[in-house]
């Protein structure tokens, strides 16, 4: 019974996984028998100005989508906490709706809004008297331009999270903490705060690896645009896979992204754990 | 009380607007699509069309003015999108639970090294084996088949793991008479577990179901026929070639979204549920 699953999963995982490794440590391709050549592909990934910008870029990107995401559905959670039953049951459904959206269809629909002629933004800006911005061409909006649509997509279900959890905490620690003089701010940082740990490692963690594996929207919006200001790790790695046919270097570049998944999801876990030793 | 009072409309009314706000740019998708071309790009902006037209969405789905390659089609990409997902989402549900129930009720020598190597997979991002999963695909000459769509989709750990939660809260007592009546382990799993799994399947349903709707990445690298060409890569070719024409683009994309916010709405219950269950683990 359990056949079936191990040979599918040691075929297009574990044997991919072990290929990978393995084959970033030789200067492979498609057409030709392979050599070791030990850490020469990481060499060249690494010394990759392309590789190394597009690290910074998709860092930045983090930096802007997960805490103004986290705050925004922070808020937002315990808004909806405070809503009838009826609004806020719409009010849910509404906000999950992005979240099923595929990442291609986003890209479409924000192209589209970002449109220099037709987009609805210029439209709104020149309705206003103000000037119409070619928002994914110029160096000044074009992160942003990107970094939207990704805090737009996850939020209602960020938010639904945090909802989850707030409903969680019994409302007897908030009335004995009121019936103690408690003000709301402190009933926030003492109560909510430390009931809501393990959803917020788990909200920054995929936070965090979502935003590090941004490809398909960054694909339609920007393309890496312009001059590799929005180039990401993924759509950098997916160019190659395309146009170079020495493959060492993509999967090398590959490797290194899982380590930087891995070891940031590590770090942001440790983080919040020794916040709560604190406590 | 009756400050209470003003507070929660107050509330509701931030609760609508910010909705409103959150789902405004699918209906202005919608919208978009019934545009005529001069109205998708005129200025001012006009919100609404002069008139609802249908007629973009009826050529996309007749194809009548060939958008797409030879051998594609959309309503044919929707088709075959929803049969690699649903043929997915079957056996991942089938093989995944007869895993679950191996590693919730059984035991037999390695199930610990087994476990392991189950929940390795799980944490090891995709892109680190995105390109030799190609190259494993293509030795077994699986590109542009659907197999190669669905099988390396279909073991899916998280999912293991979940209905595997779900069966150790199953009380032991319901299949010991079937044990000592001699069922076998399969009968066991097939007439007690199967028709108990309801909730946890819809929840991995859904997400599986989601995760083949919106695939992109693998179908570009493994499919290059036209006529296995997945939605999304088709709404990409679209793009590409119809740069402005955004009242087509907008109608190929509504049609596209309405698979999946029609399942999320119908079993909205169910992933509320799921989204409490991997939240608090």
């Amino acid at each position: 019974m359990l056949l079936p699953t191990f040979l599918l999963l040691s075929l297009f995982a574990v044997l991919p996984l072990g290929m990978s490794v393995y084959k970033s440590f030789t200067d492979f391709s498609f057409y030709k028998t392979p050599e070791f050549t030990g850490f020469h592909n990481y060499r060249i990934v690494l010394a990759d100005p392309f590789f190394r910008k597009s690290v910074l870029v998709v860092f930045k990107l983090v930096f802007l989508i997960v805490p103004l995401q986290f705050a925004a559905a922070f808020l937002f959670a315990n808004l909806i906490k405070g809503m009838s039953k009826k609004v806020s049951a719409f009010v849910k459904t509404t906000i999950y709706i992005p979240l099923v959206i595929s990442g291609i269809v986003v890209g479409a629909i924000f192209s589209f809004i970002y449109d220099y002629q037709g987009g609805i933004l210029n439209s709104l800006l020149q309705f206003f008297g103000l000037e119409g911005q070619a928002w994914t061409a110029d160096p000044a909006f074009a992160l942003y331009s990107v970094a939207a649509p990704a805090i737009w997509q996850s939020f209602g279900y960020v938010t639904l999270m945090m909802l989850a959890g707030l409903l969680d905490i019994p409302n007897d620690y908030y009335e004995a903490a009121k019936m103690d003089g408690a003000s709301a701010f402190r009933r926030m940082l003492h109560i909510t705060i430390p009931n809501m740990k393990n959803i917020f490692i788990f909200i920054l963690i995929s936070g965090v690896t979502g935003s590090l594996s941004l490809f398909e929207i960054v694909l339609m919006i920007t393309n890496g645009g312009p001059g590799g200001d929005t180039l990401t790790p993924f759509l950098h790695l997916f160019n190659h896979f395309n146009n170079d046919p020495t493959m060492g270097y993509t999967v090398a570049g590959a490797i290194l992204m899982a380590l930087i998944l891995g070891a940031f999801s590590a770090v942001v876990f440790r983080l919040v754990q020794s916040d709560k030793a604190i406590d | 009380m009756n400050n209470e009072k003003i507070a929660r409309s107050f509330m509701n009314l931030i609760g609508i607007l910010v909705a409103l706000f959150a789902i405004f740019p699918l209906v202005w998708m919608v919208i978009s699509g019934f545009k005529k071309q001069e109205e998708v790009l005129a200025f001012p902006l006009k919100f609404f069309p002069e008139q609802w037209n249908i007629r973009n969405y009826r050529e996309i789905l007749t194809d009548s003015t060939s958008f797409f390659p030879d051998g594609a089609s959309f309503t044919h990409s929707m088709l075959v999108t929803f049969g690699v997902a649903a043929f997915s989402v079957v056996c991942s549900l089938l093989l995944n639970s007869m895993a679950a129930y191996v590693f919730a009720r059984l035991d037999f020598p390695l199930k610990r090294f087994l476990w392991v190597y189950y929940m390795m997979t799980m944490f090891v991002p995709g892109i680190a084996v995105y390109i030799t999963s190609f190259m494993v695909v293509d030795m077994l000459q699986m590109t542009n088949t659907f197999w190669v769509l669905t099988l390396p989709g279909i073991a899916y750990v998280w999912s293991v793991f979940f209905i595997r939660q779900f069966y150790l809260n199953i009380p032991v007592a319901l299949e010991e008479a079937a044990l000592l009546d001699g069922a076998s382990r399969f009968r066991i799993y097939a007439s007690i577990f199967l028709p108990l799994s309801i909730p946890p399947f819809v929840i991995m349903g859904i997400n599986v179901f989601l995760g083949f709707w919106s695939s992109f990445l693998w179908p570009v690298m493994t499919i290059s026929d036209p006529s296995l060409y997945q939605i999304n890569q088709l709404i990409m070719f679209f793009k590409s070639q119809r740069n402005t024409e955004w009242h087509y683009i907008m109608a190929a994309a509504s049609i596209a979204s309405i698979p999946p916010i029609v399942l999320m709405l119908i079993f909205q219950k169910y992933i509320m549920q799921g989204i409490k269950l991997s939240g608090i683990k």
